[in-house]
């Protein structure tokens, strides 16, 4: 088994538009997709990331406020799961929610072993 | 207040919780405030649903979205204070913040709601203002699904609610539950709402089924939340409640699996909600305690004896039939005057019904249930070509596609009669 790493992106602006009702049905949709990782074992761990945050650079001389990237562009959360291979990590991502919007994408990244 | 037929599941959480909020805000601060308020709670419920996507709801959701929506809603207000015209009310209820940190009691939350109700139900709207204010401010209806709902286009909701909400703001004022002689023309106001909100939910028009049963249970929460109000008269609430649970209990039988209307006939009533008609009987008793007999009283009642006869030949027509003649007296709508001369038909035969229907005919013109009706009518006295006649009158002038459909079949099955 190795471990992967979704980066999730975007879907945002999709959120904004739905109404109290349609957002905990999407909050049900995401939890049913977990749900099914966790049960299959592969769920490691994932949380959202907030929008503010620093960057530090230069040694640490310089540090600016917030991600550089805005919009669909802001990593907004990460998800770690056991997988095979990175084409089985593909797979299971397809179930993500996050794809329903047009602008939500998920990078997939295979963490590397020591 | 707890009933088993209030939904108080996860089912519609984040739906109420809106509303809770944005009532309980709205009684804090001011009605001035309404539409921040509204975004703050908003935004909360987003970051809410982002969290609890990648872990498990919180033991008590509710107090963590109160705690995010109140912290969102006071910075977003120290921001604002200087150049905003605030009432002294909200600036001062901002200074106390440290009693604002936990989510207030049940109760608490209970009287807020109430005067929001009576708040959306100003008497400076109309009543479909009112009815679309209720379902944004308190039931927690987006436009869109306030206009899927209601059948409207939705930049024509949008623009109604938009000019509510202005009213909301200038004529409100603080948030009260009115007193003393003006409780009884406001909660009669306020029932119409719920009535009508009831109605719009039940009529048996095209549109999405699981939205227009929304409209019934909430129009069912908000008289359950009214019972917590002591200065209301119970007497018409109860009855109110009763009609509409009586109904409700239908909504599991009233179409088939191909999404057709299915008429109280051909109702398979073994599907009724058992636990709604408890409840019915239960409140129709207890109004039967109060003085008079008002139109709900009567409605109720009627609900009751078509919703609880064992199959529709043993409903107890002369029964309903005195009941009606009473009904029409208090409130001599079209709608009810039909309903009583179906009624009519079913003791005394679609004969004698059908020469009521000629003395009632000039209030009631170019109607497309009315001339529905005298098909029906027509065809019991065997009068197939008239009855013929008149269900393709109706057919044109049907509105809606469940409808026609229906008709259509009868047309269908009456050709070669």
């Amino acid at each position: 088994m190795q471990k992967y790493l979704y980066l999730f992106r975007g879907g945002d602006a999709r959120m904004a538009t739905m109404s109290p009702e349609e957002v905990q049905a999407h909050m049900a949709e995401w939890g049913v997709w977990m749900q099914g990782l966790a049960e299959k074992g592969q769920l490691i761990d994932g949380l959202p990331l907030r929008a503010e945050g620093k960057q530090v650079s230069k040694g640490g001389k310089v540090v600016t406020d917030g991600p550089f990237a805005e919009g669909a562009e802001i990593v907004g959360g990460y998800l770690m799961v056991n997988a095979t291979s990175l084409d089985e990590a593909t797979e299971l991502s397809k179930g993500c929610p996050i794809l329903d919007a047009d602008d939500g994408h998920i990078e997939i990244r295979e963490i590397s072993d020591m | 207040m707890s009933s088993p037929v209030v939904n108080n599941t996860l089912d519609h959480l984040f739906r109420h919780e809106y509303g809770k909020l944005v009532s309980l805000f709205t009684n804090r601060y001011s009605p001035h405030l309404i539409d921040k308020i509204e975004d703050a709670v908003q935004e909360a419920l987003y970051k809410a649903a982002k969290i609890w996507s990648y872990q498990p709801m919180p033991e008590n959701p509710s107090a963590w979205i109160y705690r995010v929506a109140n912290n969102q809603l006071i910075d977003f207000l120290r921001k604002d204070k200087k150049k905003a015209d605030w009432d002294d009310h909200a600036t001062s209820e901002l200074d106390k913040d440290a009693q604002s940190l936990e989510l207030p009691e049940e109760s608490t939350l209970v009287d807020d709601q109430l005067r929001m109700i009576f708040a959306c139900c100003h008497p400076a709207m109309k009543p479909s203002e009112q009815l679309m204010l209720s379902l944004k401010l308190l039931c927690g209806l987006s436009i869109k699904e306030i206009a899927r709902a209601l059948l409207k286009k939705d930049e024509a909701a949008k623009k109604a609610i938009t000019r509510a909400k202005k009213k909301f703001k200038e004529e409100v004022g603080e948030l009260v539950v009115p007193k003393g002689d003006e409780i009884k023309s406001r909660l009669a106001e306020v029932l119409q709402v719920i009535y009508l909100l009831f109605n719009e939910g039940y009529k048996a028009t095209e549109g999405e089924k699981l939205i227009k049963q929304d409209l019934c249970e909430e129009a069912i929460r908000l008289a359950f939340l009214l019972t917590n109000e002591p200065s209301c008269d119970k007497g018409e609430l109860q009855s109110l409640i009763a009609m509409m649970l009586f109904k409700a209990a239908r909504f599991p039988a009233r179409m088939d699996e191909n999404g057709n209307l299915l008429t109280l006939e051909h109702q398979n009533r073994s599907l009724y909600d058992e636990e709604y008609i408890k409840w019915g009987w239960k409140f129709l008793k207890e109004s039967s305690l109060h003085e008079g007999s008002s139109v709900y009283q009567l409605e109720a009642a009627i609900s009751a004896y078509y919703t609880t006869a064992k199959n529709y030949e043993a409903t107890n027509w002369k029964v309903i039939l005195g009941l009606y003649d009473s009904l029409v007296k208090l409130k001599p709508a079209p709608v009810v005057q039909m309903s009583r001369v179906v009624v009519l038909s079913k003791v005394e035969g679609p004969a004698k019904a059908l020469k009521v229907m000629e003395s009632i005919e000039p209030q009631i013109k170019g109607n497309q249930s009315f001339n529905a009706l005298k098909a029906d009518l027509y065809a019991a006295t065997d009068d197939w070509s008239k009855a013929r006649l008149y269900v393709q009158k109706a057919i044109s002038e049907s509105l809606n596609i469940a409808e026609r459909r229906f008709l259509e079949k009868k047309l269908q099955s009456w050709i070669g009669k």
